[in-house]
């Protein structure tokens, strides 16, 4: 072992190199996709034109990525919360259904004649609440009892995408509409609708933005949101300086638990404008977990990660339709979204090589835990 | 944080520069490639495609279709029939220009490639799956452009909406099933409890009455749509209570491998697996809507386009039956033969009273029956001769 | 014994980290057949030399002989060709595979056993053979961790090792474990196989050893032959005792005052279940620096731990500054007037993926001016910061770096002065100049002593015992998880702490010349003595 690669955290990265890596990232994706596409018998220069004009090219392409980006951005917030104190919430896709369900109820109880804010600000509080409460199910083993939030709220996926399946095709429910011939939701009021910006776009992105620059203030500018970094970064510490561990994992998972459900919420008043278990069972949830990974957990990062990723998803049906092949589709953009944030991790570490005397010293006791013990 | 979130933006904006670059070399460089029309010049001409396809005789290259699929194409199922029904549509048109997408799941990617297809300049966007609240808007934003959507129902002048008579074919499923049984016992594992699903049950046990009166269904809720793992197990649990044949609804072919195991017969849905498992193979039905399909781009180009609801059957041409299995006498295709045409030429009634539900409640009466039109809304009952309940509040 | 030639050579042998060195020029020598303790205190450099020998490390300068043909190992396997075992503390087994699998894991093709029936009859025969029963079919989770041991043990013997090298290997036995591992290492060295122990364990050591070599802070502090030795000598090897008695006088002397840190019969339960501090009673008065002296593991983080309220009391009582802060948690203890400088600087003192900022507000965020309403004020905390850094001279930070990326001696200064600002009574300090260089080192002890002079309590914790002499006015020694003696600085005896740290009792082997008087108390534990010297708490009243 004479030269090994090393990482090291840089301290600062450059102007150089914050712009210039991401830059080259996207060059060197946008180079292997044509390379894929040329094998793949299509024409690069055709497909990468239109993934910019369904996507990024005109206001219309813009409302409609940052339309799909909407849910995004919310289950993002909801797994960026958690993470950021290391608490693994895997169940947002789960409590993104529990949000449907519940904004729906509350659509389809209240009045249909009530004005569209309070009916509007009612769905969202009560599925927020149904999300937090959902999540407080792994919460409270998780504070109590150190029950692995990961199994748990991965199961209880499970159990609310059932819940939500009976409620449309396993039972003549409140929500489900009875003169349907394949079972669906009811249709909410109009009052229960979240207003049109422009085309498909809904006032669910404006929630979602504000809900992400809310969350930012909290976990950067107040004693709550400095107790969670804290324990994020490192239990001990946190306990060492007197904070409460238990009651931020309450806190903690319950507000994620009410993003994702907002997330629910803001699709099925604003998409889908009634409980439509298929529609809403589309992986949203596990989405936001790769967002937050990708945005390291930071709230406002998720915003452009989120829209990023649906620029880019967006263009699948437009890829199919000049010629290309579903899964080259998929893999030209799993290839973009992966290679462009891959190189974040260039931009905070520096990669070498190490000398042979690093490499000896670092045979098999890290020689740092020698230091450690003084003079050994 | 501070630091990345600037970092993160900065990306973002730099990714947007890149792309902005790249597009405008592209638009400025590249030689103008057109395949299958899907350029912006395309939509353009949509307006005024359809009475220029009124007076071309025999030419259909103005005409677009463009079809929408839930699933891959190549599922064997579902999305290959209708992919299957689409091929034969396009080829009764010479040149017309027929194209699908595939894997769109319903909500908002559904909605955009519908988007997608009107703008790519189509002049009819078929939906095959439930598709419809995210197309309905879409439909009423573009009124030149035609819609056809299963299982719909919202009314619009560009709208169509189709429903398959399943029972047609699942009651020529049910003799071939009564007429093999045995043990008097078999298995009908189901997804979901819907009105559909209820209406082929109950069409399937009747057939399997006309044969064998003391035949029983016993009818499995299985909550999915597709699960290898859990339809094993309701396949094993039904063989080991008994049934000798089983007819499934939901997805697998793991019916096919128990039923050959213990030397029963499988008969699938809207599937031809006859070469797999042979000896277990006994029959399914299927669906072609090409006719449907074949109709609707006819009258579009005559201008006769009607919207509303379609449903079809036997007499429509839209069901169809796989090859029988070795195990099928010629008794029993000669029965089917004599029902299927007493279905087309209106002397048999799969419906016809009296029809008492499981519950012990007379839901026909004698001498009534369900129209066809009123169908697509049954039932919310099982006949008597079902062991199993609809799952319910 | 004596004149037997040396299976094992070492001479001069440096091994350096970042320029420190860990060992140096160090001279050993192994004979056949002869059982030899390696002694020293924690970070003495036993470990360096183990990892040495057993092919991890490779040295800087120096031989390594065996039989009298220099050797160079590449890798353990390089050693364990040459016929040396290591034995470590912490055991590499696979617990879901057999003793037999684990034994062979890793062997290569040639030397395995050509099924798994022969390895577990080889691995049967040869634990008979030696003593060592475990059954080779058993898996490993269902051993107990003397019979694991046996099993690392039987790994190395099957592997042709000649030589075993057992890195404290009674640290993790019960007594009677510990009787049969020495009867089974008896057989080995009666085989014509030679062990090195190593050891901080006195009572052990002269009991089981033919020799003994004590390495002091990296260096060779002598060879014996156990049966010409006496543990206040070898005690001697391990601590020196002129340098400390020298640096005494430095030290100020302040009045004494009231108490502010108070335990009485504390007894504390470890990680494991099993108690690590029993009946730990003792006091701090202001203007008085406590010191306890102790090898690592022996409680003293657990006590720390529970004067912090970061781990439950389990019996009797704690005081800071007159409150009662038993069952009060970490935050009753520093609102009492604790100020607590822990073992573990990044990840118990500081979060170290956060900015100096976050850190130096960690536990008075919620206040103000930190705060309003449980909204944080950025530049009142800036403020604070930088007046910290500024009074306790903390350097190399730069804003928004992680902390991490700070070096050691100013990370501790970070903590202090976070600590020491805060009103406070008591200074609870662990370890606070482990690893630092001797100027950030000295900078540490010198605002500890500081402490002193501002009439407030200090209790520090060290492995140091030339730190714990030089700034205490108490000395207290843990062994087992209790305090095991008490000086006061007159009544000081740098042998006595020596022998009370390994476990020895200082009467039966009397250091030279001391006058103090001594009082055996009955011992808890029949393995050990305690010996509480009484002029102790005469001086602090």
């Amino acid at each position: 072992m004479t030269s090994a690669i090393q990482v090291t955290p840089r301290g600062y990265a450059g102007p150089g190199v914050r712009f210039g890596v991401p830059f080259l990232a996207l060059v060197f994706a946008l180079v292997v996709g044509a390379v894929i596409l040329r094998i793949a018998g299509n024409d690069p220069a055709e497909a990468y034109r239109t993934m910019f004009d369904s996507s990024l090219n005109g206001w219309t392409s813009i409302t409609r990525t940052l339309a799909l980006a909407t849910p995004l951005i919310l289950t993002g917030l909801a797994a960026a919360v958690a993470f950021q104190m290391r608490v693994y919430n895997i169940g947002g896709e789960g409590q993104l259904y529990i949000g449907a369900i519940a904004g729906s109820w509350v659509g389809l109880l209240l009045p249909e004649s009530m004005s569209a804010v309070v009916m509007l600000s009612a769905m969202i509080a009560v599925g927020a609440v149904a999300g937090a409460a959902w999540a407080l199910l792994a919460a409270i083993p998780k504070a109590f009892f150190n029950a692995d939030e990961i199994i748990t709220t991965l199961m209880l996926n499970f159990v609310a995408l059932s819940l939500m399946n009976y409620l449309i095709f396993g039972s003549l429910s409140f929500w489900r509409d009875p003169k349907r011939t394949v079972p669906g939701g009811k249709r909410l009021p109009d009052s229960a609708i979240m207003p049109s910006l422009s085309g498909r776009l809904h006032i669910g992105i404006i929630i979602a933005v504000v809900a992400a620059m809310l969350l930012w203030w909290l976990l950067r500018r107040t004693s709550w949101g400095f107790q969670v970094r804290t324990i994020g970064d490192s239990p001990r510490a946190a306990r060492y300086s007197g904070m409460s561990v238990r009651l931020k994992t309450l806190t903690v998972l319950g507000m994620s638990g009410a993003l994702a459900a907002i997330a629910g919420v803001s699709e099925v008043s604003g998409v889908t404008k009634g409980l439509e278990p298929r529609a809403l069972a589309t992986d949203i949830g596990f989405t936001g977990i790769i967002i937050a990974v990708v945005a390291r957990n930071n709230p406002l990062g998720v915003v452009p990660v989120s829209v990023f990723l649906a620029a880019i998803a967006t263009s699948g049906s437009r890829l199919q339709s000049i010629g290309i092949e579903v899964e080259v589709v998929y893999l030209l953009q799993g290839l973009i979204f992966l290679t462009v944030t891959a190189g974040e991790f260039f931009v905070s570490n520096r990669v070498g090589l190490r000398a042979e005397r690093r490499a000896e010293a670092d045979g098999g006791i890290p020689p740092s835990a020698e230091l450690a013990r003084g003079v050994s | 944080m501070q630091r990345r979130l600037t970092f993160h933006l900065r990306t973002f904006f730099a990714l947007l520069l890149g792309l902005a670059l790249i597009a405008t070399a592209c638009g400025s460089d590249a030689p103008s490639v057109s395949v299958e029309g899907a350029t912006e010049e395309a939509s353009e001409t949509t307006d005024d495609s359809a009475e220029s396809a009124d007076d071309a005789s025999g030419d259909f290259s103005d005409f677009k279709v463009v079809m929408i699929l839930d699933g891959s194409a190549e599922d064997g199922g579902w999305n290959t029939t209708h992919l299957r029904s689409g091929k034969k549509m396009e080829a009764n048109f010479p040149g017309i220009d027929f194209s699908y997408v595939e894997e769109i799941e319903p909500g908002q990617p559904a909605t955009n490639a519908f988007q997608d297809a009107v703008d790519s300049g189509a002049d009819l966007v078929i939906g095959t799956t439930f598709y419809q609240f995210d197309m309905i808007d879409v439909a009423a934003e573009n009124p030149d452009v035609y819609f056809l959507t299963w299982a719909g129902f919202e009314d619009q002048p560009n709208v169509g909406h189709f429903t398959q008579a399943t029972e047609d074919g699942r009651y020529m499923d049910g003799i071939v099933a009564g007429s093999l049984t045995e043990t008097n016992i078999i298995g009908y594992p189901v997804g979901f409890p819907f009105d559909e699903v209820n209406r082929a049950l109950n069409a399937f046990t009747l057939g399997a009455q006309e044969v064998n009166p003391d035949v029983e269904v016993r009818a499995v809720y299985l909550n999915t749509w597709f699960d290898p793992a859990i339809e094993q197990q309701a396949a094993e649990a039904l063989a080991n209570a008994g049934a000798d044949v089983i007819a499934h609804e939901v997805g697998s072919q793991v019916y096919a491998t128990v039923m050959a195991e213990r030397g029963g017969h499988v008969i699938g849905y809207t599937n031809d697996w006859s070469d797999f498992e042979p000896e277990a193979w006994a029959s399914s039905f299927l669906i072609d809507w090409s006719t449907y399909y074949i109709e609707q781009v006819e009258a579009i180009i005559a201008g006769e386009f009607e919207s509303g609801f379609s449903y079809g059957g036997l007499a429509e041409g839209w069901i169809d039956f796989a090859p029988y299995g070795p195990s099928v006498t010629d008794e029993t295709l000669a029965l089917i033969e004599e029902r299927k045409q007493g279905i087309i030429d209106g002397t048999f009634d799969i419906f016809e009273g009296p029809i008492v539900d499981n519950q012990g409640n007379e839901v026909i009466p004698e001498g009534g029956t369900i129209e066809f039109g009123d169908r697509n809304t049954c039932c919310q009952w099982l006949i008597e001769g079902i062991v199993g309940e609809i799952p319910a509040e | 014994m004596t004149t037997e030639p040396s299976r094992l050579e070492v001479r001069s042998l440096t091994k350096s980290f970042y320029g420190v060195p860990a060992i140096d020029s160090v001279d050993f020598d192994l004979r056949g057949g002869e059982i030899h303790g390696l002694l020293g205190e924690n970070g003495a450099g036993k470990s360096t030399l183990c990892s040495v020998l057993s092919g991890l490390y490779r040295p800087d300068t120096g031989t390594v002989s065996i039989d009298g043909s220099p050797v160079q190992f590449r890798s353990p396997h390089d050693a364990a060709q040459h016929g040396i075992g290591m034995v470590y503390q912490h055991f590499r087994l696979v617990d879901s595979f057999t003793v037999a699998q684990n034994i062979v894991l890793g062997l290569r093709r040639g030397t395995r056993p050509k099924s798994i029936r022969q390895a577990e009859s080889m691995v049967g025969d040869l634990a008979d053979e030696y003593g060592l029963h475990v059954d080779p079919t058993a898996r490993i989770w269902q051993l107990s961790v003397g019979e694991q041991q046996r099993v690392e043990i039987l790994k190395q013997l099957f592997r042709g090792a000649q030589i075993l090298i057992l890195d404290e290997p009674t640290a993790v036995l019960a007594p009677q474990e510990t009787d049969r591992l020495f009867e089974a290492v008896s057989t080995m060295v009666g085989k014509g196989h030679s062990v090195v122990l190593v050891s901080h364990k006195m009572a052990e050591t002269m009991q089981y050893t033919d020799r003994l070599t004590v390495l002091q802070r990296g260096r060779n502090a002598g060879t014996a032959d156990t049966a010409n030795s006496t543990p206040a000598d070898v005690a001697k090897m391990m601590f020196g005792d002129s340098r400390a008695a020298d640096r005494r006088e430095v030290t100020t002397a302040a009045d004494v005052g009231e108490t502010v840190l108070s335990l009485s019969d504390v007894c504390v339960t470890g990680d494991s279940g099993l108690a690590a501090v029993t009946d730990a009673s003792f006091e701090v008065r202001r203007g008085q620096v406590v010191g306890v002296a102790g090898v690592a593991g022996n409680g003293q983080r657990e006590l720390q731990e529970a004067i912090a309220g970061l781990r439950p009391i389990a019996s009797g009582s704690l005081e800071v500054a007159g409150t009662d802060c038993t069952k009060t948690g970490p935050k009753g203890s520093a609102k009492a007037g604790l100020a607590f400088v822990p073992e573990d600087r990044l990840g118990v003192g500081l979060a170290p993926g956060l900015p100096l900022e976050h850190n130096m507000a960690l536990k008075n965020h919620d206040r103000s001016p930190h705060s309003r309403f449980g909204v944080l004020s950025s530049s009142a905390i800036a403020k604070t910061t930088k007046r910290l850094v500024e009074a306790f001279d903390v350097r190399g930070n730069r804003r928004g770096m992680r902390v991490s990326l700070m070096s050691g001696g100013n990370l501790q200064k970070a903590i202090l002065a976070r600590e020491l600002t805060e009103g406070h009574d008591v200074l609870l300090a662990a370890a606070p100049t482990r690893g630092l260089d001797m100027a950030a080192a000295e900078a540490v002890r010198a605002h500890i002593v500081d402490e002193r002079a501002a009439g407030r309590g200090v209790l520090v914790f060290s492995e140091d015992l030339d730190e714990i002499i030089h700034m205490s006015d108490v000395v207290l020694v843990m062994f087992k998880g209790q305090i095991v003696g008490s000086f006061t600085r007159e009544s000081l005896d740098v042998d006595a702490v020596g022998l009370l740290m390994t476990g020895s009792d200082p009467t039966v082997v009397s250091p030279s010349g001391s006058s103090i008087e001594i009082d055996l108390t009955e011992a808890p534990d029949e393995t050990l003595d305690v010996a509480t010297i009484s002029t102790a708490e005469e001086a602090t009243a």
